[in-house]
């Protein structure tokens, strides 16, 4: 654990000398990195199918129709 | 039965589980310099840093990831339920609709990121750092795996405890409960019309 946390120390220390507060090197950082492409949504394991469809199960689409007057 | 080690200083928290967000607050706060502390700082203020953080892949973030995904698994769980809000803002309606596009598809959303921000207030998150007029709103409903750490922000002199006072851990499932609908909110003298998705923790 020690070494785990001198070696955080040192990550912590190297973020703040590399990333100064308002510093000009964010001119390209992507906000929202899933919409922009350049970190598309993982493919699915098959625990996440599973409880998706567990929860469409549970949580069927009502789908509406008008009556017929 | 083994017996839980006792939680006195800030590294405690990476080993120990299932510990009170109020006594990770006091303990964090207690102890300002610990890099545990000043990585947990990282997430509650909105810089530069944790922008670049949570979605580059150098060493640097990497080592800061997995510090918060430790620390995100071992706290308490926030068993409330209470529904939480998250704002999004896109730079264009295309990475809107981009984002959207497999999420409505399934109907379903696996948070990839190391956690995903969210408040319980609709005010907050409709508000000019989470929402734009490309920006969308999501209704998380009965929230089970949450962690509340606007305990730990506000300990700890973090810049936005209310914005980011829930966070839900990497994998966390959210299935959409209904169609889209719009939501109006005034901003800035401007009137945002956004879409409103209603969703809830599977």
């Amino acid at each position: 654990m020690t070494t785990e946390l001198k070696k955080l120390a040192a990550t912590m220390a190297e973020i703040k000398r590399r990333y100064p507060s308002g510093g000009k090197r964010y001119s390209t950082i992507v906000e929202n990195p899933f919409e922009s492409g350049y970190w598309p949504l993982p493919k699915p394991t098959k625990a996440d199918l599973t409880a998706m469809r567990r929860f469409k199960k549970k949580h069927p689409i009502v789908r509406r129709h008008k009556k017929a007057a | 039965m083994p017996k839980s080690r006792p939680i006195r200083h800030a590294a405690d928290l990476l080993v120990a589980t299932r510990v009170p967000t109020k006594q990770a607050a006091a303990i964090l706060a207690r102890e300002p310099d610990s890099p545990v502390t000043q990585a947990v700082k990282l997430w509650g203020d909105d810089e530069a840093p944790f922008k670049n953080l949570i979605a580059a892949d150098t060493p640097l973030a990497r080592r800061w990831r997995n510090i918060m995904r430790r620390l995100l698994a071992h706290l308490e769980r926030d068993l409330t339920g209470q529904t939480v809000y998250r704002g999004w803002s896109f730079a264009n309606t295309r990475q809107r609709t981009v984002f959207m596009k497999p999420i409505l598809e399934q109907r379903f959303f696996v948070n990839a990121r190391i956690g995903m921000s969210a408040t319980r207030s609709l005010a907050v998150s409709t508000s000019a750092p989470f929402l734009n007029s490309y920006g969308a709103i999501w209704e998380i409903r009965a929230p089970r795996k949450a962690r509340n750490l606007e305990p730990i922000f506000a300990a700890i002199g973090a810049k936005y405890p209310e914005q980011r006072e829930v966070i839900f851990p990497r994998g966390c499932r959210f299935g959409l409960l209904e169609p889209a609908t719009k939501l109006e909110v005034v901003r800035g003298g401007h009137m945002l019309r956004v879409p409103y998705f209603t969703f809830e923790e599977a």
